[in-house]
């Protein structure tokens, strides 16, 4: 449970980063839910376009994330428990996957 | 000549009303675009991209053809007239309802978003209830009942595509439903790929873009209406 929570806080916080730089700060809450819908309500509120595998979020769950969305975050993460890699290939999209052999610059959230 | 003039009268009043009979008004949609249109009778219908509806009301009825594309009904309550959505050979009947209908290339589809709609694909009426998806229209498959995503289903209306695990050259074809720049995979190896994801409908740029980094894709821009990702 505990590595779900981190999980989930990584990649919906690295998410956030991704568009960091073109959004103004804002406040999202998204409840505990399965990570692939969670991502879903993430984008819907961060506006951010986001492409991933539902293989590779199979099973996950992220726990109730709120806060406020601050600008200028870095532009890639990888969450710290599991081999997750946030990829921002344009300001506008974002995409989470499984960790290949050669990752993005990562950035521990 | 008495005779005559009203010989004439009637011919005009026949006309009239037999124009009136078949008149209707045609409302379409550019690639990309986005309507939505208030009926005389207090109903909107919100068209999606590359779009086509025929729309004629009369006293005794409401009656609506889908001939391309996409729309959304929501439909103004008047039990003196029911509304009738024809598409692919079938009759939508509307009982106080919002609801979708997609003509795609080979079949339809409706979904109910509220109250009940009546779906007669070969005579036989469906009633569906909020949430329910019926397919149909398609000369080798019988009608098929499901339950739909109202969340996906009703995406197109806020300029959004929302995949879920959607075969790749699927979200690629939905996705050059809404742009005039349209994206041409030549990735054989990503036959069976699958993807989620949500994405603005019509900027195709960005949605390659994505592609190519999560695929590890070429991008190469072949014209200037067309975008191609090659493996190599």
């Amino acid at each position: 449970m505990a590595r779900t929570f981190a999980l989930g806080l990584a990649v919906l916080f690295a998410l956030t980063a991704a568009r960091a730089a073109d959004l103004p700060a804002r406040a999202f809450k998204i409840e505990s839910q399965p990570l692939s819908s969670a991502l879903r309500r993430f984008a819907e509120q961060a506006q951010v376009q986001l492409i991933f595998s539902e293989r590779d979020v199979s099973g996950l769950t992220s726990s109730e994330v709120a806060g406020q969305l601050a600008p200028r975050a870095p532009s890639s993460a990888r969450a710290p428990r599991r081999s997750m890699t946030i990829r921002a290939p344009s300001s506008a999209t974002a995409a989470p996957m499984a960790a290949r052999s050669s990752c993005a610059p990562a950035t521990r959230m | 000549v008495g005779w005559a003039l009203a010989a004439g009268v009637a011919g005009v009043a026949g006309f009239l009303s037999w124009q009136q009979l078949f008149a209707f008004d045609t409302f379409i949609t550019d690639v990309g675009e986005l309507r939505t249109i208030r009926l005389d009778d207090g109903s909107t219908v919100t068209l999606n991209t590359s779009s086509e509806i025929r729309v004629r009301l009369s006293r005794s009825a409401r009656q609506i053809d889908l001939v391309a594309g996409q729309a959304s009904f929501d439909v103004a309550q008047d039990p003196s007239r029911p509304f009738l959505v024809r598409v692919r050979g079938a009759e939508v009947l509307a009982l106080g309802t919002m609801f979708d209908v997609y003509r795609r290339d080979r079949d339809a589809v409706v979904t109910l978003i509220e109250g009940r709609v009546s779906v007669a694909p070969n005579g036989a009426p469906l009633v569906l209830s909020p949430g329910e998806q019926l397919t149909f229209g398609a000369p080798d498959r019988a009608p098929v009942r499901t339950t739909a995503d109202l969340r996906r289903v009703s995406a197109w209306r806020s300029r959004k595509m929302d995949f879920v695990d959607t075969p790749l050259a699927e979200a690629i074809t939905e996705a050059n439903r809404y742009s005039r720049l349209k994206i041409d995979l030549r990735a054989p190896e990503l036959a069976d790929a699958r993807i989620s994801g949500i994405f603005e409908a019509g900027h195709n740029d960005i949605f390659a873009e994505g592609l190519r980094a999560y695929f590890g894709l070429q991008v190469h821009r072949a014209a200037d209406d067309l975008i191609v990702l090659t493996s190599h």
